[in-house]
């Protein structure tokens, strides 16, 4: 396949659409969400490792407020399927 | 010279009682006044050449329309293309209207990433909003560039690197070997779900 790729050059580093969708990832990348696995329910950031396996999900929603608090991050809470559940905004 | 937009985010704001936590209720309506407005803005507009954003929610379209075709002298449909009925009716009225039409489809580089933005910007979505329009997205495309071989695909990687969002042009020297890169990278609902649980 002759697939070439060209990285376009930004125009606008003010971009306030870019700005925006940034600080989202940003704030994303640090929500904590919980999965249920096998061996439990898991604390974990998307695209990160594991930080933390409990064995009842109250006791990981728990540890997760603990972990959010100082910033005031979203936890969201997994079904077995990989639907979440339900989302806890400490910032609201 | 500027472009004209047409998006159903910024039809949202516009629709009485709207607020960004409640957008999915939102979201067939303002859907269905783009279509109606896209029309309109057919028939009336003097601008040549029209754009449809193809690509799933949080990819960055919009991010995009915004840095690159903002100064164009173009008629730009800002959405997602979930559907092939739905696609196939604005082809056919592009075509009537005699204007040249271009798919510029925005994909990111790392679903994850799109994941991420998604839960976390303004406008609030059930998840699963994600993971279906992500996966009928890239179906409408891979379909488009398979019956209309004659129109022009453009497709664009975005990535979030080094605090920065930035695109990537991924250009192919055949129709047959886009259509080929598209049909590698189809996903359903689920596997959607478990790249981004990852």
């Amino acid at each position: 396949m002759s697939i070439q790729e060209t990285p376009l050059e930004r125009r606008n580093l003010q971009n306030p659409q870019i700005l925006s969708y940034v600080q989202a990832i940003q704030k994303g990348q640090k929500s904590y969400h919980i999965f249920p696995r096998e061996s439990g329910w898991v604390i974990k950031r998307i695209g990160q490792d594991a930080v933390q396996t409990c064995s009842t999900k109250e006791e990981a929603i728990e540890r997760a407020r603990i972990m959010t608090l100082p910033e005031k991050l979203d936890i969201f809470i997994h079904t077995m399927d990989g639907y979440i559940e339900k989302r806890i905004s400490l910032g609201e | 010279m500027t472009s004209l937009l047409i998006s159903a985010d910024d039809i949202k704001k516009e629709l009485p009682g709207y607020s960004p936590d409640r957008a999915e209720e939102f979201h067939l309506e303002s859907a269905k006044l783009a279509d109606k407005r896209f029309d309109e803005y057919l028939k009336s507009s003097s601008c040549k050449e029209v754009v449809l954003m193809s690509g799933g929610p949080a990819s960055g379209k919009t991010e995009f329309v915004t840095e690159y075709l903002m100064d164009q002298d173009v008629l730009i449909f800002d959405g997602i293309l979930p559907t092939i009925e739905g696609a196939k009716i604005k082809l056919e009225r592009i075509r009537k209207s005699k204007k040249q039409v271009k798919i510029y489809a925005v994909w990111p580089y790392d679903l994850r990433q799109a994941y991420t933005a998604f839960l976390s910007r303004d406008r609030r979505y059930s998840d699963k909003h994600f993971y279906t329009k992500h996966a009928s997205a890239r179906k409408t495309l891979l379909w488009i560039a398979s019956s209309y071989p004659d129109i022009e695909i453009k497709l664009f990687k975005s990535a979030y690197l080094n605090k920065e969002l930035g695109f990537t042009e991924v250009a192919f020297g055949f129709t047959s070997e886009c259509i080929a890169f598209l049909s590698e990278n189809q996903y359903n609902e689920d596997q959607i779900i478990d790249l981004v649980k990852a």
